[in-house]
């Protein structure tokens, strides 16, 4: 969808035209499925978070201002509802975390070529176990950044955070999930010289 | 410098995340100093595990079944809002919307009255900033407690500790109100009353909290998105 179609259909939807907004669904559900699901690592959670992530879209299309991204915009609702639920989920472990499965699925990983082929349920076990010791915005700025590959400027304004917040976080969240990746490297390479 | 102070330099060396000037604090001391150079090559593995994840994309199942089910949702939540006006049509008499409208003006009015007595409060509160500013030739903290939203539309912003009032909204609001009928007596009651409450300094508390409200506020006024 280009930037001239975008823009006559979310006027469209201003005027309140349920076929107008049913096309930006349709164009933009997988989108925010995609970082809803990353960010709660569970399939019905995310679904339920684009579900009201775009019904608050349609509530509030008249407020949009066209200069901003769309994209940007809706991540912003995607990651306030997403983060509203991991914070709700904190006490439970979200997704039970098989320690030899997710070493499985790391050897898989490193040996994958770049296109990369993973189920739901492993990808949220592989995503929940790298990021365990993470805050939710820590967990939060990595995604965005490292697994969504947004843009700085635009991470600060999807988590309404200062570009030196994200920074910070995006530092921690680095540092404990790159140890942690050498550590997974390092039981790899063990394993191989003790064969 | 120090490898300490270099290392949340590494970690975050990809495009833009670094400023021209860290960019070239990190190169200079990479260029001298081993151990932090091989720290960042021992990256590029693990860096290639995390292209790999960022490769991998959830599958969203059943597409059509999530866009009818936002359309529907989106449709019944307009149906029922409208609903909700036509029982009010169809059910209340002449007579009873005339009752309910006054009880809503009544409300309006009780509520206008306690605005009042805040701006009043107010009023005083910058009396009190001039006289101070008077006696000293500058500003010093300002007694008021933080307890109540409305404030947060008066207030501009916090400069050095001391919070910044914004007398054109002030103004208008009470512009707003001059023809309110209010009891002068029991206004000035009611002020005396609670003008305790604003003569205790403002805490440093006080003034996270009220930079928390306005900081609430930008947000809201900035991506229209606090839902
Ligand atoms: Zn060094």
């Amino acid at each position: 969808m280009d930037k001239e179609q975008l823009l006559k259909i979310i006027e469209l939807s201003k005027k309140k035209d349920h076929k107008a907004f049913e096309k930006l669904v349709e164009h933009y559900q997988s989108y925010a499925f995609s970082l809803s699901f990353k960010l709660v690592c569970n399939d019905e959670d995310a679904k339920d978070i684009v579900q009201e992530s775009f019904i608050r879209v349609w509530q509030h299309i008249h407020k949009f201002n066209i200069n901003t991204k769309f994209t940007t915009w809706l991540y912003k609702i995607v990651f306030n509802l997403s983060l509203d639920k991991l914070k709700a989920n904190k006490r439970r472990k979200y997704v039970a975390v098989d320690t030899e499965h997710v070493t499985i699925l790391f050897d898989k990983l490193v040996d994958a070529d770049t296109e990369t082929d993973i189920a739901n349920k492993d990808l949220a076990m592989l995503i929940s176990s790298l990021a365990n010791e993470l805050t939710p915005k820590q967990k939060a700025v990595f995604i965005l950044r490292d697994l969504q590959g947004a843009e700085m400027d635009e991470i600060s304004e999807i988590t309404s955070m200062s570009k030196g917040t994200v920074k910070s976080n995006l530092y921690y969240a680095r540092l404990n999930i790159r140890e942690k990746l050498k550590r997974i490297e390092n039981i790899k390479t063990l394993q191989h010289e003790v064969r | 410098m120090k490898c300490d102070n270099i290392i949340m330099l590494i970690h975050l060396n990809h495009n833009d995340e670094l400023s021209e000037t860290e960019k070239k604090v990190l190169k200079e001391h990479l260029s001298s100093c081993d151990s932090c150079r091989e720290l960042m090559e021992s990256f590029e593995s693990t860096d290639s595990i995390i292209q790999k994840l960022k490769n991998a994309e959830p599958e969203l199942t059943y597409p059509q079944v999530l866009t009818s089910d936002i359309m529907q949702s989106i449709k019944e939540n307009e149906k029922s809002s409208y609903s909700m006006i036509a029982i009010f049509e169809m059910l209340f008499s002449n007579k009873v919307k005339v009752l309910a409208y006054s009880i809503a003006i009544c409300l309006i009015g009780l509520f206008a009255y306690q605005q009042l007595s805040i701006m009043n409060k107010l009023n005083q509160m910058e009396k009190k900033i001039a006289l101070k500013s008077d006696e000293t030739g500058e500003l010093k903290t300002t007694p008021l407690i933080i307890n109540n939203k409305v404030l947060k539309e008066f207030v501009s912003g916090i400069e050095n500790e001391q919070i910044v009032l914004d007398k054109s909204s002030l103004d208008r609001f009470l512009e707003s109100y001059k023809d309110l009928k209010t009891n002068h007596d029991e206004l000035l009651e009611l002020l005396n009353d609670n003008i305790e409450n604003l003569e205790k300094k403002l805490s440093q508390k006080d003034i996270q909290k009220l930079k928390l409200l306005l900081k609430e506020d930008d947000l809201e006024r900035n991506s229209s998105t606090n839902l």
